[in-house]
């Protein structure tokens, strides 16, 4: 894990995550980007207390299954707050038809 | 004369309609804000972090049977969580996310019955740190939306 180049490998997942995430991807970048590195680093953490023999491999299993249970979490977050975005933006552009509509006739009606 | 109450009628007429379609057409994708759920994960997190904090400090002893009521609390917490989310409509990404944090806390089970180190600690706070960051991000989202 040495070799990995962390920069290189946090900038394709963010790469990869954009293109799935495009249209709210500028809203997330921040909170994907600290937790893409905070997933790169446990990983690394996992592979050096093995290399060392401060682990064993059923433990490291174990934990690069947390890590990948909580790297789901964040996805999952983002789908949530991409939906939430689209709704707010519907709901925003019918509240414009709707201060039209009222201002234009005067009284509210909608 | 016709005209005159004729216009008035179709204005009438178009403005019910439009009004009917804009009152029903508030949209929603997702599940609204549900404060039980928030306060639930929120309290698991603090839980959960008084229980890392004391079992960085025993770390290296084998102290699984001790700490069996948290993990049986947990397991209560998260089926009561899941029934209330199930029961919510379009709350589909709330249901995975418990599902997704049940799995990580069967995880530190099975790490703690391994006899937890000293190194283990950071790992599982970071990682159930994460997820519980973003199911509260997502709640708290949920609460500030438009």
């Amino acid at each position: 894990m040495e070799n990995i180049d962390i920069n290189k490998l946090l900038q394709d997942m963010l790469a990869t995550a954009k293109g799935e995430f495009n249209n709210y991807w500028k809203e997330v970048k921040p909170y994907a980007e600290t937790e893409f590195k905070s997933f790169i680093e446990n990983l690394i953490l996992i592979e050096k207390l093995k290399i060392e023999g401060k682990m064993t491999e059923e433990k490291a299993l174990l934990h690069i299954d947390m890590q990948k249970n909580s790297m789901r979490m964040v996805f999952l977050t983002i789908e949530g707050l991409g939906i939430l975005a689209v709704q707010n933006a519907i709901n925003s552009v019918i509240d414009v038809i709707r201060t039209t509509v009222n201002t234009a006739l005067g009284w509210t009606i909608l | 004369m016709i005209k005159t109450i004729a216009l008035p009628t179709r204005l009438i007429a178009f403005v019910s309609v439009l009004s009917l379609f804009i009152s029903s057409c508030s949209v929603s994708l997702i599940s609204d804000y549900d404060e039980i759920t928030d306060k639930t994960i929120t309290e698991m997190q603090e839980k959960t972090s008084t229980v890392l904090v004391q079992l960085e400090d025993d770390a290296g002893s084998d102290n699984y049977m001790l700490y069996k009521p948290f993990y049986q609390e947990v397991k209560a917490d998260l089926n009561t969580l899941s029934v209330r989310a199930n029961a919510i409509d379009k709350n589909q990404v709330t249901i995975d996310q418990i599902a997704t944090l049940s799995s990580n806390f069967d995880n530190m089970e099975s790490l703690h019955k391994k006899k937890l180190s000293k190194e283990d600690i950071p790992l599982i706070r970071s990682g159930l740190n994460r997820s519980f960051t973003a199911m509260i991000k997502l709640q708290m989202a949920k609460k500030n939306k438009k």
